[in-house]
């Protein structure tokens, strides 16, 4: 479905937010997809920001840009900031630990409070590779996706089983959404349209069209 | 957010030691976590809201008004869970004192589209706040690299109110001189005398200087000196230095500024025009809100491995029971913790000694954090609207100067409106702030009345829709009010011992007085560590473009 490319020069830059609690494994998620690494420590996500791939659909080179929370998460003190201009999420629990898939709901509902009605979320349960000390069947997690309408998949960073499918699928679906609304985007009341944005010393715009590109679906 | 039905269900927090425990996330607090961060200092920072921010946040309506008008004490620690007392420690309740007071908020019409659209709003409760596009707060956050979680847009426009004229724009470079249309050509050749005076002085290469002697006069006296009319006079000790009280008022003004500070005032608005091509103004706010800006610095001190927990009071002190010294906290779940220092949010303190049974125990030490440096008041104001102040005019400021309202007025008084253009407000809608520095509440609302009735009009009672008649002595409609909010808030600085406290948000419109005193705590504390060094990590790759600028054309 997707394949890389280089970083240079994309088409779309999609801000894509990892969430859920801590310990799940929403890190080794993104180096696995990143950086094709994964790490056996459990320590609290320190030092990673966001990291970024590019995937080519349709022709087109979409630019994730994906952020960890910096370990925030661990006290409920994620940043509302986090979520701002966020196109995407992951909604990560662990197939092995009961309460992580129970707070998904409380988690959902955050998402929601703070992003766009448009996000496009994913059901992630991972750690699928401990099949011995499953908690969480694949039937409960279809059901919660089914019934709060989001994609759903379980993965392992371990194992890197669907990790890459999970990322695609998310970006897939982002590329989708913003083409259709490309084509009605003087009925989009979250738009921005008076005046310049002006970053200060930042390196990245988040989930931008690119300037140059042009728009077709 | 919604409370979970068990406040207190997270795990304990582990380590239970740290270099530093910050209560509270305002602006200083969360710049020295992300300083102390930076340069490997482990610590915790709690907050007991349920957001960012505390007094710098950015809040939905609902949480807004909930804020200001409930107040809340801290709970007991959790009895079921607290640890026993050790022989060696005293415990010491905390007080939480509100800083915003006297606070009356008011729909005035559209009230079940405000419900309905409470969080598309991001209000500040430290507003009017902005940043100068070269300002001290620009610098730090790009050294500290908490730039990247920001974007910010220009203030379109920035204007000064005159009696029985409305408002002027403030012509702060030489094409907006130039196109002035209420300058006379006499007034708009001495202001551009006096502009190329200044940038005179402030150039290197020129040889031509004020003198010394005219420096160190009250800058009112020099302008007078340079024989300028009042109405210039008025822009640029209030619109473009910006002060608050009343230059030619001996009575009121509790410090006269001296021509240098006013030339250093000049100096920061002018190179603050142009700076940014894509900022219109001298000024800048971050889009979603002033709120960001602490959030910001937050993320930069987890990345860098600051624990955070949010909706957790601190309830008491632990203190050493010979030699009365600090040495943790205890949390309302009844956790204790501890660390080498602590800094407390400027809304909480001790009661008085003379007030606990303490015994043997060193008072005299816990007489200093009972007392608050409290400096005045600064009396604030929100309005929403449904129109904008100035139209075809999204974000603009304005100055009331000393005596434009009434002729009692001592105090300039500061507004500041944004509209939905940076995602504090619903489509449709603007945000008015107001400030002023003031003695009682009394007279800052009074003030702040008198500023929000030159400008805006509430509906018509009883007919929603008619439509306002249109004022006789100017072409412009007033907006109408939908929504108010007063309140005062108490001025107290940052205090340094072994228990250090934060200073509240100022009258200031910029952040530079703040972020000063937040520098010079942190160098207090930690003297032989540098405020951000430039050390890049290989693994915090963002550093690479901490001292470039990058702008949307």
């Amino acid at each position: 479905m997707g394949a890389y490319r280089a970083d240079e020069d994309y088409d779309y830059l999609f801000k894509v937010v990892l969430i859920g609690d801590s310990g799940v494994g929403k890190s080794n998620l993104l180096s696995r997809f990143t950086k094709n690494e994964f790490s056996l420590e459990s320590k609290s996500t320190i030092g990673v920001e966001f990291a970024t791939r590019s995937i080519r659909v349709d022709e087109k080179v979409l630019k994730a840009q994906i952020w960890d929370t910096a370990g925030q998460e661990r006290y409920r003190a994620i940043t509302s900031a986090y979520y701002r201009g966020a196109v995407g999420a992951l909604l990560v629990y662990d197939v092995t630990r009961h309460v992580t898939f129970e707070n998904m709901e409380r988690w959902l509902k955050e998402l929601r409070d703070h992003t766009d009605a448009n996000i496009v979320v994913m059901l992630v349960g991972n750690k699928a590779d401990l099949r011995h000390l499953r908690a969480v069947s694949t039937e409960e997690a279809t059901a919660f996706a089914e019934r709060e309408k989001t994609f759903f998949m379980e993965t392992s960073a371990l194992e890197s089983m669907n990790v890459e499918n999970a990322f695609t699928e998310v970006l897939t679906q982002i590329y989708h959404v913003v083409s259709k609304k490309a084509l009605e985007i003087g009925d989009d009341p979250a738009a921005l349209p008076k005046g310049q944005t002006i970053n200060v010393g930042s390196r990245d715009d988040v989930s931008a069209v690119k300037k140059d590109g042009c728009c077709s679906a | 957010m919604t409370e979970p039905q068990d406040p207190f269900s997270y795990p304990p927090i582990d380590p239970v030691n740290f270099d530093l425990i910050i209560v509270g996330t305002a602006l200083s607090e969360s710049v020295i976590a992300a300083a102390a961060s930076a340069v490997g200092k482990t610590i915790l920072h709690l907050d007991p809201n349920s957001f960012y921010g505390s007094h710098f946040a950015s809040l939905s309506l609902h949480d807004l008004t909930s804020y200001l008008t409930s107040p809340h004490s801290l709970p007991s620690a959790a009895t079921a869970a607290a640890s026993s007392d050790s022989d060696d420690i005293v415990v010491v309740d905390l007080v939480h004192q509100p800083l915003c007071t006297d606070a009356e908020t008011a729909t005035y019409d559209e009230s079940a589209f405000l419900s309905e659209n409470s969080r598309k709003f991001n209000i500040d409760l430290g507003g009017p706040r902005a940043l100068f596009c070269a300002d001290k707060t620009i610098d730090l956050l790009m050294k500290s690299g908490a730039a990247q979680y920001l974007e910010f847009k220009g203030i379109d426009e920035s204007f000064v109110y005159e009696a029985n004229a409305g408002l002027a724009n403030v012509p702060d470079s030489r094409g907006a001189i130039f196109r002035d249309k209420k300058l006379s050509l006499k007034e708009k050749n001495q202001l551009m005398r006096f502009f190329k005076l200044v940038q005179q002085h402030l150039d290197d290469t020129q040889e031509e200087k004020i003198p010394k002697e005219d420096l160190e006069i009250p800058f009112v006296s020099f302008l007078e000196k340079m024989k300028l009319p009042p109405k210039i006079k008025s822009i640029l000790l209030y619109a473009i230095a910006m002060l608050d009280y009343d230059q030619d008022n001996n009575e009121v003004c509790e410090e006269l500024l001296k021509t240098k500070d006013g030339i250093d005032c000049l100096a920061q608005y002018s190179s603050s025009v142009g700076r940014f091509p894509n900022a219109p103004g001298a000024l800048l706010y971050p889009i979603y809100g002033e709120g960001e800006l602490p959030q910001a610095f937050c993320r930069r001190a987890a990345v860098k491995g600051c624990i955070y927990v949010l909706r957790m009071p601190v309830v008491s002190l632990l203190m050493d029971k010979v030699t009365g010294s600090y040495k943790g906290v205890r949390l309302a779940s009844g956790q204790d913790l501890y660390s080498h220092q602590l800094i407390l949010d400027p809304s909480f303190t001790i009661p008085s000694p003379l007030s606990l049974s303490l015994g043997d125990f060193p008072s005299e030490r816990l007489q200093m954090l009972s007392q608050r440096d409290i400096k005045g008041m600064v009396a604030r104001g929100i309005c929403i609207t449904r129109s904008s102040i100035k139209p075809d005019v999204s974000s603009c400021s304005v100055v009331y100067p000393p005596r434009s309202l009434y002729p009692e007025q001592v105090t300039s008084i500061k507004a500041l409106q944004i509209g939905s253009n940076l995602a504090v407000c619903p489509a449709g809608t603007f945000i008015l702030y107001l400030s002023t520095l003031c003695n009682d509440a009394d007279e800052g609302k009074k003030l702040l009345k008198a500023a929000m009735n030159a400008l805006l009009t509430l509906p018509v009672s009883g007919n929603s829709e008619s439509i306002p008649s249109v004022q006789s002595d100017s072409e412009d409609i007033k907006p109408i009010v939908l929504w108010s909010a007063f309140y005062i808030q108490k001025l107290i600085m940052s205090k340094f011992e072994f228990i250090s406290s934060t200073p509240t948000p100022d009258g200031n419109l910029n952040y530079n007085a703040l972020l000063d005193a937040t520098e010079k705590l942190f160098n207090q504390m930690y003297p032989n560590e540098e405020f951000f060094p430039k050390a890049t990590s290989p693994e915090d790759p963002t550093d690479e473009d901490d001292n470039g600028l990058t702008l949307d054309s």
